[in-house]
């Protein structure tokens, strides 16, 4: 059985951010191999804004949406996510904090490709408890607001890139959840499928969501809200 | 359904329907040793000999027999009436008893005048009693006398085609009422004669012999068997229950033993084989795996979606094997019953063994699928997100080598108890032995290869040096596919080895009754050495010996007959009784070491013996013409000297006289073939005066041509005045003993063929597993033809790895068992050769065709 999470938007009211980090480090290895991906990153990230994560590759912009996702534990720190401490959680409790609260986006995609692109969007909404039809009834929707509601029946092969991705910021919006991390969702695509799935993000965020970008493309740093820059695991611009 | 189950369906479904060519190799895997399993189970099944069938066959449908204690041939024994009368005061009220007795050398003639001179048995088998003793084709017994019902083989040979014919017994007709067959004996000529008729008792007077009588019994519910049997020993018969029958079903002991050792290395194969597959799927899945999490699926869901899948999988392989294995069971079971020369009846099915192979297939495979997803579940989803194989802490790899230090300690512990022959353990040990040494050799490999799991992945300028390095930076791939194919080789080994071992045996221990090119010649008189010329001229015959005679010697008016002394006779008590409780020969010929049937000493010439036995040196012949040695025909259990002794009966049992004591030449040309129906051993007329011993009976010549003499042409080329009375056989009876021998090499091939199959899946599995690589290769510059040679070097030497340890671990497996089982080694090179070549050559063509074509930068693309 498990157990409801609230989805409420940060839990002291309209102002407060639906995910907080405070002091978050992560470390890496232990002796020579260790390595400090975040040092003591403090930031907010709130509703309905559209968030840039940018710097350079290795600079810890994937470290930090998998920790804020639930997906990485942090070495140190406190990230509070719609009012749920996710350091203090353990596995079971972030996958259920997961299912309920955080949406992904990631650069290859990762459609499951044994499923038709219908199951791949009701999948999450299933995972959350969801009954079959009103997912079905969802899915559709959210195809739809994306632009390929004629593909339900293929499987992700049988999709471009361009189309795959689109499905995978369907599966994304699909359920509503508060928060929506997107890996470089740009970086496998060309220019004017980028633009495309800039502007559903855009759109996405203005229903309510907060949504996160990991970033190089200077224009979705363009169209984002707020940026926030890492360098060597420090946030220097942005940063709460 | 559930929820969550419906999904762990739906992904573990589509993941088996998507991956048509993974789903494909993996139910290969599954399904032939399911397929093996099932085939073995059921032609076992088919072939052995269960205790009901075995009483059937000694007994009928009564409680057992009556058999005269003495063996001596009773003056009443063509007239049961008279017997029965004599034997009713030692039994209960309402016992019922059916006659039967041995006829020995009965001459049957056909309507067109064929005849043949037979063993059978009198035996009323229209009497319930005698239910299933044989197996009715045609017609049905009659207890009219002047029937007669005949074995199959025996109508064909005097030109019975249907029921309804005649045939004749010296003067008189019998009508042919039913044709039976015998399942165990179905090559035997043999009759059954309602006994107790007038016509029946004038045909037993022309026998050559009679058995000593018997009964098959039925005793009423209440009957004081431990009295009866005292009252029956007074009236001279023992009560047989079970021993005979014993005797017949422990025959299928030897097949059961090697059906189970095969069924072990089966299981071993299987749980290994889908292990190694199981690990190649759930790597492949690492990434949706990580999606699963990362959408916010419960661990148990994605355990779910492995355990649904390897379930659907296992369940298509078993029953795919099942049905291979039952369609291989009823294409090979009559080809096989017949290369053995049986009747095997219709095919038993084993559906239950089947059923429970199945079963365990599909648990093993669920068990395999579950052990590397929790492995794998353990993981970050970050780490499986990025799909890159799991990096073996040093704690991991400490234990490993610590389970292979307790393993590799257990084998030397079996190897040891083997070496001291702790007995009926060996086999027990034996299974340990090929277990866990595989095992323990494939997880030493894996603790050195994890050690050098850091190996650069780069290709080096030798292809055959990538090969090595390449399979260094996946050991876990390659250990789990080298322990795979290790117990293939290790089970091909082993059959290999015990079935040509069995084989072996039993060509040392099959005697056939006459070559093929041979006939047997039981002439009324003497020829001449002008007679049997012209013998050999009309029937083209390379060969016609000199006529040997049997020998005997003369007590109280009786001729016994001489034997050479050889474990045989031990089967005799010391109150001079057969230890088996009848006067059946066969339990004592199974009991005995060197298998000699009716063991007997001949009398022949310098001439004939040499014909017989192989050519001697100047002073062999020397030493057998002067009686100072004699000479073996049939090695077997004979040493360097031999008794000879003379078996007669008394009424209290039977009296053993030594005659003399000879050394025995054993000539160096001897023949390689043993025939029955030759005396043991040969002594000359001086040796058999020097040792009291008279020749008896009828001369007797063997006739050796390129091709199996007709029986009637033999017959026309004797002298006119000797064809009346004389015997020709040219049967070679077949041996349900020698069936392993005959069918070891269909054993090897079979053998040989699972192995390059399942050489071809496992290689299919790990090329695919390595897809992406050698995409990633082509995309940093290797040639699609490099890119081959790479593949193929490395499933080449993948399968070298595995057949050297298997075939080691399979040969010492089968020392440790064939030494339990009291059989010599024999080691059957040119077939381990054959099994370790076609699966290297399987290896690379399979690894070097399905390398991909094209090259792709991204991993993940």
């Amino acid at each position: 059985m498990r157990t409801a999470v609230s989805t409420t938007p940060g839990a002291g009211g309209p102002d407060e951010p639906v995910l907080r980090l405070e002091g978050v480090h992560k470390v890496y290895g232990t002796g020579e191999t260790r390595h400090v991906a975040l040092d003591g990153v403090t930031v907010d990230f709130h509703a309905a804004r559209l968030t840039a994560l940018v710097g350079h590759s290795g600079s810890g912009k994937s470290t930090l949406l998998n920790i804020s996702g639930g997906l990485e534990q942090a070495t140190s720190g406190t990230i509070t996510l719609a009012g749920h401490v996710l350091t203090k959680m353990g596995p079971a409790e972030l996958t259920r904090t997961r299912a309920s609260l955080v949406s992904y986006v990631f650069q290859e995609y990762n459609l499951i490709r044994t499923m038709t692109v219908l199951e791949n969007v009701c999948l999450p909404l299933e995972l959350s408890g969801m009954a079959r039809a009103e997912a079905r009834r969802r899915a559709a929707t959210a195809l739809e607001r994306t632009g390929v509601p004629r593909h339900t029946r293929k499987f992700p092969d049988q999709l471009s890139g361009g189309e795959q991705q689109r499905v995978a910021i369907a599966r994304a919006i699909a359920d509503q959840r508060p928060l929506v991390l997107a890996d470089e969702p740009t970086g496998a695509l060309d220019s004017a499928n980028g633009e495309r799935v800039v502007e559903l993000l855009r759109e996405v965020t203005a229903g309510g969501v907060a949504c996160v970008i990991a970033t190089h493309n200077p224009e979705v740093t363009a169209a984002a809200d707020h940026i926030v820059r890492i360098q060597d695991g420090r946030v220097v611009e942005g940063g709460a | 359904m559930n929820r969550n189950r419906r999904l762990a369906w739906i992904l573990g479904w589509r993941l088996a329907s998507r991956s048509r060519l993974r789903t494909l190799l993996v139910c290969l895997t599954i399904a032939l040793p399911v397929a093996a399993g099932t085939g073995v189970a059921a032609v076992t099944a088919t072939a052995r000999v269960s205790m009901p069938e075995a009483e059937a066959a000694a007994f009928g449908s009564a409680d057992g027999r009556l058999t005269a204690l003495s063996g001596e041939r009773s003056a009443d024994a063509t007239a049961p009436a008279r017997l029965a009368e004599q034997l009713k005061p030692s039994l209960p009220g309402d016992t019922r008893l059916a006659y039967d007795i041995d006829v020995l050398g009965l001459t049957i003639r056909g309507p067109e005048g064929r005849q043949s001179t037979v063993d059978g048995r009198a035996v009323n088998l229209a009497d319930p009693l005698t239910d299933g003793l044989y197996r009715v084709d045609q017609g049905a017994p009659s207890a009219q006398d002047g029937t007669i019902v005949l074995s199959a083989v025996l109508a064909d040979a005097v030109g019975i085609t249907k029921t309804g014919q005649s045939v004749s017994i010296g003067s008189g007709q019998f009508t042919v009422s039913a044709l039976v067959a015998d399942r165990f004996d179905l090559g035997h000529r043999l009759f059954a004669l309602p006994p107790g008729g007038p016509k029946a008792t004038a045909a037993l007077a022309s026998a050559k012999d009679l058995g000593s009588p018997r009964w098959f019994v039925t005793w009423p519910p209440q009957a004081d068997l431990p009295t009866v049997s005292g009252k029956l020993k007074g009236a001279g018969y023992a009560y047989v229950s079970s021993s005979q029958a014993a005797a017949i079903s422990g025959q299928g002991d030897a097949m059961d033993s090697t059906a189970l050792l095969v069924g072990l290395g089966l299981l071993a194969e299987t749980v290994l084989l889908v292990t190694a597959a199981f690990a190649v799927v759930v790597r492949s899945q690492r990434r949706h795996m990580g999606l699963l999490a990362a959408l916010g699926a419960p661990a148990k869901v994605t355990a779910s979606f492995l355990r649904t899948h390897a379930l659907c999988v296992a369940m298509i392989g078993s029953l795919a094997g099942i049905a291979a294995g039952q369609l291989v069971a009823r294409v090979a079971a009559p080809v096989l019953a017949e290369r053995a020369g049986a009747d095997w009846g219709p095919v038993d099915g084993a559906w239950a063994t089947s059923l429970v192979l199945a079963a365990v297939a599909v648990a093993v495979t669920v068990l395999a699928s579950m052990l590397p997803s929790r492995a794998a579940l353990r993981e970050d989803p970050t780490a499986l997100l990025k799909a890159v194989p799991p990096v073996h802490s040093t704690r991991q790899l400490r234990l490993r080598t610590a389970a292979a230090g307790t393993l590799v300690t257990a084998t030397v512990a079996g190897l040891a108890a083997v070496v001291i022959n702790a007995g009926a353990l060996t086999a027990v040990l034996g299974v340990i032995v090929f277990a866990a040494g595989i095992t323990a050799t494939a997880l030493v490999l894996s603790s050195l290869a994890a050690r050098k799991a850091d190996t650069s992945y780069l290709p080096l300028p030798a292809v055959f040096r990538s090969a090595m390095r390449s399979l260094l930076a996946f050991p876990v791939r390659a250990i789990t596919t080298v322990i795979a194919l290790g117990v293939v080789a290790a089970v091909s080994t082993t059959v290999l080895i015990a079935s040509a071992s069995v084989a072996h045996k039993q060509r040392e221990d099959y005697l056939p009754e006459l070559p093929d090119t041979s006939a047997l010649i039981i002439s009324s008189r003497p020829l001449t050495t002008t007679e049997r010329g012209a013998l050999r001229s009309s029937t083209g015959a390379s060969e016609v010996s000199t006529g040997y005679q049997r020998a005997a010697i003369a007590r109280d008016g009786k001729q016994l007959p001489v034997s050479p002394r050889t474990d045989f006779l031990d089967c005799i008590d010391d109150r001079g009784l057969l230890k088996y409780g009848n006067n059946d020969w066969q339990p004592c010929y199974l009991a005995s070491k060197s298998h000699i049937p009716f063991p007997a000493v001949g009398i022949a010439d310098t001439e004939g013996a040499e014909a017989l036995a192989g050519t001697m040196t100047d002073e062999q012949r020397q030493r057998y013409e002067s009686g100072q040695a004699a000479v073996a025909v049939t090695p077997v259990g004979l040493t360097n000297e031999v008794s000879l002794v003379a078996m007669g009966r008394k009424p209290d049992g039977f009296v053993l006289e030594n005659t003399a004591t000879l050394p025995l030449i054993h000539p160096s040309t001897a023949r390689k073939t043993e025939y029955q129906q030759l005396p043991a051993v040969l002594v000359s007329q001086a040796g058999a005066r020097t040792s009291s011993i008279i020749p008896v009976g009828s001369a007797t010549y063997l006739l050796n041509a390129d091709s199996k003499p007709a029986q009637q042409d033999v017959l026309r080329a004797l002298p006119v005045d000797a064809q009346a009375d004389s015997t020709v056989t040219v049967e070679s009876g077949p041996s349900v003993v020698g069936a392993v021998a005959r069918l070891q090499p269909a054993v090897a091939a079979i053998s040989v063929l699972t192995t390059m199959l399942i050489v071809a899946a496992m290689v299919s599995l790990w090329t695919s597993d390595l897809r992406r690589e050698y995409q990633m290769l082509g995309a940093v510059g290797a040639t699609a033809w490099w890119r081959r040679r790479l593949a193929s070097s490395m499933s080449g030497l993948l399968i070298v790895i595995s057949c050297v340890t298997g075939t080691l671990w399979g040969i010492a497996a089968s020392i440790a068992f064939l030494t339990g089982m009291d059989t010599d080694i024999a080691v059957p090179a040119g077939w381990l050769a054959v099994t370790v070549i076609t699966a290297v050559i399987t290896a690379a063509v399979m690894g070097g065709a399905l390398v991909p074509r094209h090259a792709r930068a991204q991993r993940q693309a």
